[in-house]
């Protein structure tokens, strides 16, 4: 067992107690990421329960291959590309639905309005203002990958640095991806 | 650097552009910073351009905070998991042990050897006896001498028929 309580201790040493077999030193890596881990998975999901799914998700991934991690980069930068991984991954597999769901639609004769910009539950709507609403119409139509640079420096404050070690590119890639996302989202907010 | 004039109101000019989204989140290197800097003194369009992404990019933070019982249900429904997730590790490594690299081979070694012993032992078991011959395989090895005179009187036949053709033929050309 950790000598200390987890929240006194680094995250190397929680990793090496982790590593070690000690779940209580991972709880401690939990309870210190969880709020950031699950604002990332919201970001991309824009929904509650999913991005409480997507982070747990992340977690446990982390979890089980805890030993495969060298501690060459920081933790948070290993977890978060397991995070960003699974986020573009829930991001391609909803893009597939609304495809299909898209061509069922064709199939019944619907019109492509609603279609176009699905928009969030009633409740949703509700909660949500309207700004909000077009903001994530808008960064729902950034490439996967020009998205999740711009929100781990827009929404999460990560350094160019931080997004370069996190999705395994180079800086000057991550800084072409941040300005095109920028200009796509501005250009988008205006249109709609 | 060389700069292009803005196609429209509030578009930057185009060589500062991805430099004035660096420099909004403070990413730009020093050197960079003043070039900026000095340009932006001249030119308005990439003022305006400037405070729009100051106001348009933290609007777009989506806000969402729930209530401390969701962060409570979060951790107390991770903490099952995790614990889930290592039960069936244990598992896991006591399957791999198992498979562990020396005892496989032993294990088989012993299977085989065990096999080869049995078989050894049990020999007279499962092995047909000598004495276990067919009823009429027996009667006829008894009579094995008759046989063997069949084939005395087979010889004589077939002596007798190449030299009976001879014989006749010797009779015929005998002058009367």
């Amino acid at each position: 067992m950790v000598s200390c309580r987890p929240e006194e201790l680094g995250d190397e040493a929680l990793v090496i107690a982790a590593q070690q077999g000690e779940r209580e030193a991972f709880e401690g890596l939990v309870e210190r990421y969880k709020q950031k881990a699950y604002r990332i998975a919201f970001d991309f999901t824009r929904d509650r329960e999913e991005a409480k799914d997507l982070s747990q998700d992340a977690f446990l991934q982390a979890f089980s291959h805890l030993k495969s991690f060298d501690r060459r980069a920081s933790f948070y930068t290993w977890f978060y590309r397991i995070l960003v991984n699974l986020c573009l991954d829930y991001r391609r597999r909803k893009a597939k639905v609304v495809w299909e769901s898209l061509e069922e639609r064709t199939e019944r004769g619907d019109g492509f309005e609603k279609l176009a910009n699905p928009g969030p539950s009633p409740v949703e709507e509700a909660m949500r203002g309207e700004l909000s609403e077009r903001i994530g119409a808008a960064l729902a139509t950034l490439p996967p990958k020009q998205r999740a640079v711009f929100l781990l420096k827009n929404h999460q404050g990560l350094s160019i640095s931080e997004i370069a070690g996190v999705m395994k590119a180079a800086e000057g890639t991550i800084k072409v991806h941040l300005h095109r996302a920028v200009m796509a989202l501005r250009q988008r907010l205006a249109e709609l | 650097m060389a700069t292009r004039t803005p196609d429209a109101f509030g578009a930057a000019c185009k060589d500062f552009e991805q430099e004035l989204v660096l420099y909004h989140y403070r990413e730009s290197s020093a050197e960079d910073r003043r070039k900026v800097e000095s340009h932006l003194g001249g030119c308005a369009r990439c003022r305006g351009f400037l405070s729009e992404l100051k106001s348009l990019l933290p609007a777009t933070v989506a806000a969402d905070e729930p209530a401390p019982e969701f962060w409570q249900n979060y951790s107390r429904e991770l903490r099952i998991k995790l614990a889930a997730e290592e039960e069936k590790r244990g598992w896991l490594r006591a399957l791999a042990a198992f498979f562990h690299p020396w005892p496989v081979p032993a294990a088989a070694t012993a299977v085989i050897l065990a096999i080869a012993m049995g078989l050894t032992f049990t020999k007279t078991h499962w092995y047909p006896a000598a004495t276990d011959t067919a009823p009429e395989f027996t009667e006829m090895a008894k009579n094995a001498d008759f046989f063997q005179s069949l084939d005395f009187l087979d010889s004589m036949d077939l002596m007798e028929s190449v030299e009976a053709p001879e014989a006749q033929k010797s009779e015929t050309s005998r002058p009367l």
